[in-house]
């Protein structure tokens, strides 16, 4: 283990990856403070300029670029009520009643703490709980990880918005676009019909960029160009440590129901805020200020929000499945980056594993350090108006699909997908479970056809173990439980 | 309520395509392939028909699934005549890349779109479509390695 942990640090602690986790929160919080950019569009866009780098420096920038975008979407939440994420939606309720008592600066700060407590809370789960479900996870054979895949596409429905019939259609075709290409068994063709640039699919890098990226800009062009509003001044003082003393019990619960709903695949940081949210709201002594500008409820919201980034790297790292959109895009960059997360890249390559970890953790002082004293100009930047920013977010998708295989055919692919969406939003079918799909289904795919091909054609094999059985249960369950809370309208991530 | 009947009627009709022409059209299956369940079409077919009965859910059960007014209402001629531009403008850098090269046709679109999206300063436009792509062209080629396609520019590596 010494000599691993020895290994981890010869690989992380260069020059290049030190300050690439620190530009990746900028990058993360800036692109999260810009209501219409989202973090998944962030990642999609940053993706490209990882292609050279070493795949601990590349995953590091992408992990940060989550991390800062998770707390940037809080920053428009505080001061102009429009939450740069869906998760942000929680602290609209209390951060901007707030900033209209002129204490938006306390309320920054206390999204900050409450963010960076949260976070290094769930960074630690993810140390501690990773390996030990990797270990497990040793013993799966390809029926176990149909089953498990199977259960992780549960995902779908908590990523299905407000309408699951039309996150399941959404989901078959990503699932379709998954299927072109040459058969994984008999090598035969896919929906080719000629074109040979399809023999290896569809590539990931412009499907992710068409969908995520492309049809928030076509929507601006097509009503026509309205730029944000300004932010508002961020009067008063700051939150000191009384504050957060005040506040601790909320973020302590906040974080851990973070860590437990961010594990889970599908549930994402919008419920864990709304939970946390309510159970700090249900135990204050200040429950009638909810809602009216608590600085408790900010502190719960963020906490619950942010708990989920580093547990929702748990399935990722540990079975080789994504717990939310962010993590299926950043399960891509592993990929390309020849790796497959999952138990046996624990085995293989402990030492980027753990040079992960330290990345991770070193991003939750990093998130401390861009928001205590960058805040004022990541406010400043997501004011730049859309006008300009739109044009150029269009010149980097060109440019990074472009730079994938130096191939044009994949630049048609991306404004090809980047349609596709565009009506996909007009018809209010939700992206994320496209794409989610879309990853997952060659490896639904081909761990279902190498189970029959064992059992040679019968499907009892997909039974065979207690660990099959508790995945369907799983399934079954999580099914169960996320069409329920879509019933309690409790708001699913996005 | 008729938003999502026809949206559920395309979906249908879109999966019954699938099921009955792009897949036994598009999928080679090898005689050889003895169960039915490992042959290249039975993934395809499978996803089809989910997706036919989502169509289907949708077409019978429209309320449930009915889609939010749009709360900003836009002159559809407009709407159309900027669509068209900007799908102009993106295509027309796909097509004239092989002849011109990635970074005259992108310094045109930032222009073209920048000006189309209601900027109106002349210097500010004509800085950022020219700095923007030449700076994503030198950290492409000198810094990540990937040889942009110069066109015009190709002189430069002489």
């Amino acid at each position: 283990m010494y000599e691993n942990l020895i290994q981890a640090a010869g690989l992380f602690f260069t020059f290049q990856n030190i300050l690439i986790v620190l530009v990746g929160v900028l990058i993360g919080a800036v692109v999260g403070a810009i209501p219409g950019m989202s973090t998944p569009m962030g990642v999609a866009l940053a993706l490209p300029f990882t292609f050279t780098m070493e795949p601990v420096t590349g995953i590091l920038l992408l992990l940060g670029v989550y991390k800062g975008g998770l707390y940037g979407g809080s920053i428009t939440a505080i001061l102009i009520k429009a939450p740069g994420t869906p998760a942000a939606s929680c602290t609209v309720l209390d951060g901007y009643p707030l900033t209209q008592k002129g204490q938006a600066r306390k309320a920054l700060d206390m999204a900050l703490y409450a963010s960076c407590f949260a976070d290094f809370v769930s960074n630690m789960s993810l140390i501690l709980l990773a390996g030990m479900l990797a270990s497990l996870a040793l013993k799966f054979g390809p029926p176990e990880f149909f089953t498990l895949i199977l259960f992780s596409l549960t995902i779908i429905a908590g990523v299905s918005g407000d309408n699951l019939i039309k996150g399941t259609a959404s989901a078959c075709l990503g699932l379709m676009f998954a299927v072109i290409g040459l058969d994984m068994v008999y090598g035969t063709n896919r929906f080719l019909f000629g074109n040979w640039n399809l023999m290896g699919g569809l590539s990931f890098i412009p499907v992710l960029i068409g969908l995520f990226a492309l049809p928030e800009i076509i929507r601006f062009f097509a009503n026509g160009a309205v730029d944000r509003v300004k932010s508002a001044a961020m009067r008063g003082g700051g939150a000191g440590l009384a504050d957060f003393k005040r506040c601790f019990k909320s973020i302590l619960r906040g974080s851990l129901i973070g860590v437990g709903l961010g594990a889970i695949p599908g549930i994402g940081g919008a419920p864990s805020a709304f939970l946390s949210y309510s159970e700090a709201r249900r135990t204050s002594k200040n429950r009638d200020n909810f809602g009216k500008g608590e600085l408790e409820g900010v502190a719960a919201a963020e906490a619950g929000n942010n708990g989920v980034a580093g547990a929702t790297m748990i399935p990722l790292l540990a079975l080789g499945v994504p717990g939310d959109v962010i993590t299926a895009v950043i399960l891509g960059a592993f990929m390309i980056h020849g790796l497959r997360p999952g138990p046996l890249l624990f085995v293989e390559n402990i030492s980027l594993i753990y040079a992960l970890f330290i990345g991770i953790m070193l991003s939750s002082l990093y998130l401390f350090i861009v928001g205590k004293f960058t805040i004022r100009l990541i406010s400043r930047i997501a004011e730049v108006p859309n006008r300009i920013l739109y044009p150029i977010v269009l010149l980097l998708c060109l440019f990074g699909t472009f730079a994938i295989n130096n191939n044009l055919f994949d630049v048609l692919v991306m404004l090809l997908m980047g349609c596709v969406g565009y009506v996909m939003m007009l018809s209010r079918f939700p992206a994320p479970p496209f794409l989610i799909a879309f990853i997952l289904g060659p490896l639904l795919e081909d761990n279902f056809r190498q189970s029959l091909i064992l059992s040679d054609g019968g499907m009892g094999i997909l039974f065979r173990s207690p660990i099959c059985i508790m995945f369907w249960t799983l399934t079954l369950l999580s099914a169960v439980f996320l069409v329920k809370s879509r019933r309690k309208n409790i708001p699913l991530s996005t | 309520m008729r938003e999502s009947r026809l949206i559920g009627v395309a979906i249908a009709a879109l999966g019954l395509l699938a099921l009955f022409f792009l897949i036994p059209a598009g999928i080679v299956t090898p005689s050889s392939v003895k169960s039915l369940v490992l042959a290249p079409d039975f993934w395809p077919n499978i996803i089809a028909s989910v997706f036919v009965l989502t169509g289907i859910t949708l077409l019978i059960a429209p309320a449930a699934c009915e889609p939010q007014p749009s709360s900003k209402p836009t002159d559809p001629i407009a709407r159309i005549i900027r669509l068209m531009l900007l799908f102009g403008a993106l295509f027309g850098v796909y097509l004239a890349t092989p002849r011109l090269g990635l970074v005259v046709p992108t310094m045109l679109m930032v222009l073209g779109l920048s000006w189309l999206a209601g900027e109106r300063r002349w210097k500010l436009l004509i800085i950022l479509s020219v700095a923007s792509p030449i700076a994503l062209t030198a950290f492409f080629t000198y810094i990540a390695n990937v040889p942009i396609p110069l066109g015009v520019f190709e002189f430069i590596y002489g």
